[in-house]
């Protein structure tokens, strides 16, 4: 029950800017049905791009490889960062203050500056770029992300839990698996589909680290991007934005977004 | 496994250490099967931290815990023979009630219907047999509190304890889990250790206390016996309103268990006590304010002892009025009288204090 | 936190560390250490081979005017930008703050969605709006502003749209967080002692709110500055902010000292922002 009126002016500024944020948005994929090539003005509705795109092996390849690397990336990442939360837990002060401030670290760090230096190790040990790297890259920070998320889980469940199990009878592996595990669950799954949706959308890793062999969509995407302005690139934009979307769509509706407010909140970028 | 008929659960020497912090110091403790035992105290007083170290849950800096004639102290959690009620009940939220009553006979291997059916059983007995499918999500506080207990008590432990099952519950439900636990404990016979910083509370439930004061026992015993002969002071005035009356020991009796005490009244009487102080020492006439009266009418016999007093205040109560009266030393004593007798009274009315001193207790006096 | 439970699997739990570990060390660790060292280093531009040595020399390049410009550039565009999302953003996080309920949660997702939509499609959504014949400027058209198209592509300005466009819902969580918080009691209270509504905006809401403020201007102004894509769609082929800058080293030039050298003066320029940051916070926390 608010008491406090809305003052109507930021309310209608607040209705304009949302109107901002989506128009674009929408126009990507209104024009990906544009027949004008040029996108100069609205040249009627075809499906042409469309079909072109669909059938472009180079978008189907690109779309392939980016959902592998996303699957791989949330894997790898997952697993980091439940090793990392539950070791975390017995660990003392001091060293649990240093994995926080490497998980903060790996957040924080402008992601150009991971892929260079990333790039630059794979060229000094002759290391092949590809799939591979890319995965390894993105893992780097989407674990920290993860872990923070799965960290703070962890810290609301406290030892109760695990010491009423153990109390009941339970060694420390059905511990484990029969309780911190599945409490743990809901938390490992919107961490899995964060880290995909991050992957999903990741380009600065995936175009530094992808080399000749391995590019993903939104690398496609960035390239085309610097050449043309075209329904097709509209139509292959409108593409990456359904896939990327899928995860968090999935989330709502499975009702378990962390949405920030009085109560619940999303564990912001910086770990405490 | 021996079974010593006469310890539940024994410990010696429990010591334990949080840094430089000493929360439980050299801790010895007997609790027989089958009874009703209160750990009471402040908080802060390590009684928790007893319960966890005999529930295997912390491990102990020093001492050994035995149960049911046992060494138990290098054996870990899982595999100790008793289970324990937490204060904030720990019932895993992905299970329903059946699979958080039934999860440590699964542990044990119980499957099927006989498992089912001890579950059902143990949930009739807390009351609470609709609600096998419910989620502790769905419970409230009263239910979970219930949902706790079935779990720990359908393994049949040889020792149930519980660390202050029952603060989190208003005043009506705290008083109806109270004649539950009770009950369940009379029925199965369980030995219950339980943790609690309510007076009443364990002096309801239980047959016999601890008091602990700053990782120390201070006293253990029946309540009649800690309130009418505290060991101590503290004792004395945690477990109820106290009175004290300075005095002087004058002569000693019947080996130490009478005593001839000048108070600073000016009046000699003979109380009751330890053996220990010598005559000269300093001591302190511990009375607690029901067994104080007001005269002319408040008590007959040779052996009443009635001093003059002023009425300092009063206060109406109900059942009860208090009155705190002022003595001819200058000293105030806490009166609770029944109603009627102090109806007549205002503040600066000249009374008397009526007492049997062979109902109070004697103690050394206290450092200041 | 109390002694966890006493296991004999206790060693189990060191193993835990492991995987992360090894991971952090080699792949997080280990090239940022590279690139210190590297920015100490030389190399052959003939034969693209690099050297490890000694030559802080590197350093004094990357602060040429040519670079400084550039990076002086990128702080200049992304100071306003965050500056740009702050005033932008605070009145949708009041309005989000002042609804409750369902409304209050449609209304969040709404702006929360653009976030998950993918970044390189949405900054490609502002080059078609910037267009030079595009829709906004037919809309500049048709209000009489700008008759002959835009030249907006390709400039700075656009790099800024873009990125407050891109980082614009980032800023208004953070915001919205701290405008909820606030204790409505304290609003009455200020309404009983005779302020209206603008005042009490700008004497207890946005004092209160100011840690979240903070938050949202380090929130966004930390990753800007390392900013790479909306810079290369938005920018052209310019060099218009510090990632590009180090890109282009890498990339084109294969000057990798000098580059390395670059990239650890942003990560020292991150983490002193950073630093400042929390400061700045710590200080705030402790007047209010």
């Amino acid at each position: 029950m608010k008491a406090r009126r809305r003052p109507r002016i930021a309310s209608v500024f607040t209705g304009i800017v949302l109107a901002a944020l989506y128009v674009p948005i929408g126009l990507v994929v209104v024009n990906s049905f544009n027949a004008d090539e040029r996108l100069a003005s609205w040249g009627g509705a075809t499906l042409r791009w469309w079909g072109e795109t669909m059938s472009d092996s180079r978008v189907l390849d690109d779309l392939r490889l980016s959902l592998v690397v996303a699957v791989a990336t949330t894997v790898l990442s997952v697993t980091l960062a439940l090793a990392d939360a539950l070791w975390w837990r017995s660990a003392s002060p001091r060293a649990r203050r240093l994995l926080d401030g490497v998980v903060f670290a790996r957040i924080v760090l402008p992601e150009i500056v991971l892929a260079l230096g990333l790039f630059l190790g794979a060229e000094q040990f002759d290391i092949p770029l590809g799939t591979a790297t890319i995965v390894i890259g993105q893992a780097v920070f989407c674990s920290a992300y993860a872990t923070v998320l799965i960290q703070a889980r962890l810290s609301t469940m406290g030892n109760g839990l695990e010491d009423a199990a153990a109390d009941l009878g339970a060694p420390p592996g059905r511990v484990l698996r029969g309780v911190t595990l599945p409490v743990l669950a809901p938390s490992v799954l919107a961490a899995a589909l964060m880290v995909l949706t991050f992957s999903l959308d990741d380009v600065v890793v995936a175009q530094f680290l992808g080399g000749t062999e391995a590019e993903t969509l939104p690398v496609l995407l960035l390239g085309k991007i610097r050449l043309t302005v075209s329904p097709e690139v509209n139509a292959i934009g409108t593409a990456l934005m359904l896939v990327t979307a899928l995860p968090i769509i999935g989330l709502l509706v499975s009702g378990k977004l962390p949405v920030p407010g009085r109560r619940s909140q999303k564990a912001e970028r910086s770990p405490r | 496994m021996t079974r010593d008929p006469l310890s539940a659960v024994r410990l010696r020497g429990l010591t334990r250490r949080f840094g430089s912090v000493t929360a439980v110091d050299n801790v010895d403790l007997d609790v027989a099967p089958g009874e009703f035992f209160s750990l009471l105290g402040p908080s802060g007083c390590g009684k928790t931290s007893i319960l966890r170290m005999i529930a295997g849950l912390l491990p102990e800096t020093g001492g050994t815990v035995s149960l049911g004639g046992t060494d138990v102290t290098d054996l870990p959690a899982h595999r100790r023979p008793v289970t324990t009620v937490f204060q904030d009940y720990a019932l895993f939220p992905h299970l329903d009630v059946a699979g958080n009553v039934a999860f440590g006979l699964r542990q044990r291997g119980g499957r099927g219907r006989d498992a089912r059916s001890q579950v059902d059983a143990m949930l009739e007995q807390v009351g609470l047999s609709g609600r096998a499918d419910a989620r502790p999500q769905e419970l409230s506080g009263g239910q979970r509190q219930r949902v706790a207990l079935a779990r720990s008590l359908v393994l049949r432990p040889e020792v149930l304890l519980l660390d202050e099952p029952l603060g989190a519950l208003d005043l009506a439900l705290r008083k109806q889990m109270q004649v539950l636990l009770r009950r369940l404990q009379r029925e199965t016979g369980t030995t219950f250790v339980h943790v609690t910083h309510d007076q009443a509370e364990a002096f309801m439930m239980s047959d016999r206390v601890a008091i602990l004061s700053a990782g120390r026992v201070q006293q253990v015993g029946t309540p009649a016996e800690v309130y009418r002969r505290p060991a101590n002071a503290f004792v004395a005035s945690f477990v109820g309103e106290v009175n004290r009356l300075a005095g002087k020991v004058t002569a000693v009796h019947d080996g130490g268990r009478c005593y001839d005490v000048l108070l600073s009244t000016g009046r000699t009487v003979l109380v009751p006590g330890d053996p220990g102080p010598l005559s000269g020492d300093a001591v302190d006439v511990v009375v607690r304010p029901e067994d104080l009266t007001l005269g002319p009418d408040g008590l007959e016999g040779p052996d009443a002892v009635t001093m003059d007093a002023t009425v300092a205040d009063l206060v109406f109560q109900g059942p009860a009025t208090v009155i705190w009266a002022r003595l001819a030393d200058d000293s105030v004593v806490t009166v609770s009288a029944a109603a009627r007798i102090a109806d007549h009274l205002a503040v600066g009315a000249a009374t008397s204090v009526v007492w049997r001193p062979r109902e109070s207790w004697l103690l050394p006096a206290a450092a200041a | 936190m109390t002694q966890g439970l006493r296991r004999p699997a206790d060693r189990w739990r060191r193993l835990l560390l492991v995987p992360s570990l090894t991971f952090t060390t080699l792949f997080f660790i280990a090239p940022l250490t590279l690139l210190v060292a590297l920015s100490f280093g030389t190399v052959d531009l003939l034969s693209y081979r690099t050297y490890l040595g000694w030559h802080p020399s590197n350093y004094l390049r990357a602060l040429d005017p040519l670079y400084l410009q550039s990076i002086l550039r990128s702080l200049a565009m992304s100071l306003s930008s965050t500056l740009a999302c702050l005033i932008i953003g605070f009145p949708v996080a009041l309005t989000l703050s002042r609804l409750s309920g369902k409304r209050q949660r449609v209304l969040l997702a709404a702006v929360i969605v653009p976030l998950w939509t993918g970044f390189v499609v949405r900054t490609y959504a502002v080059v078609e709006m910037l267009a030079d014949h595009g829709p906004l400027a037919d809309v500049l058209g048709v209000l009489g502003l700008a008759p002959d198209g835009l030249s907006l592509l390709h400039t700075p300005a656009a790099v800024v749209i873009g990125m407050v466009y891109a980082y614009l819902p980032l800023m208004v969580l953070p915001l919205f967080v701290a405008l909820e918080r606030i204790d409505p009691s304290q609003l009455l209270a200020a309404s009983d002692l005779g302020a209206g509504p603008w005042s009490r905006l700008r004497r207890v809401e946005i004092p209160l709110a100011a840690p979240g403020i903070l938050a949202g201007c380090l929130l966004v102004s930390i990753p800007m500055l390392g900013e790479y894509v909306v810079p290369t769609v938005l920018g052209g082929g310019k060099t218009l902010m510090y990632g590009n800058v180090i890109a282009y080293q890498f990339q084109e030039v294969g000057d990798y000292p000098l580059g390395s050298a670059l990239a650890v003066m942003m990560t020292t320029l991150v983490t002193v922002g950073l630093v400042v940051g929390r400061q700045v916070s710590a200080r705030a926390g402790r007047t209010s």
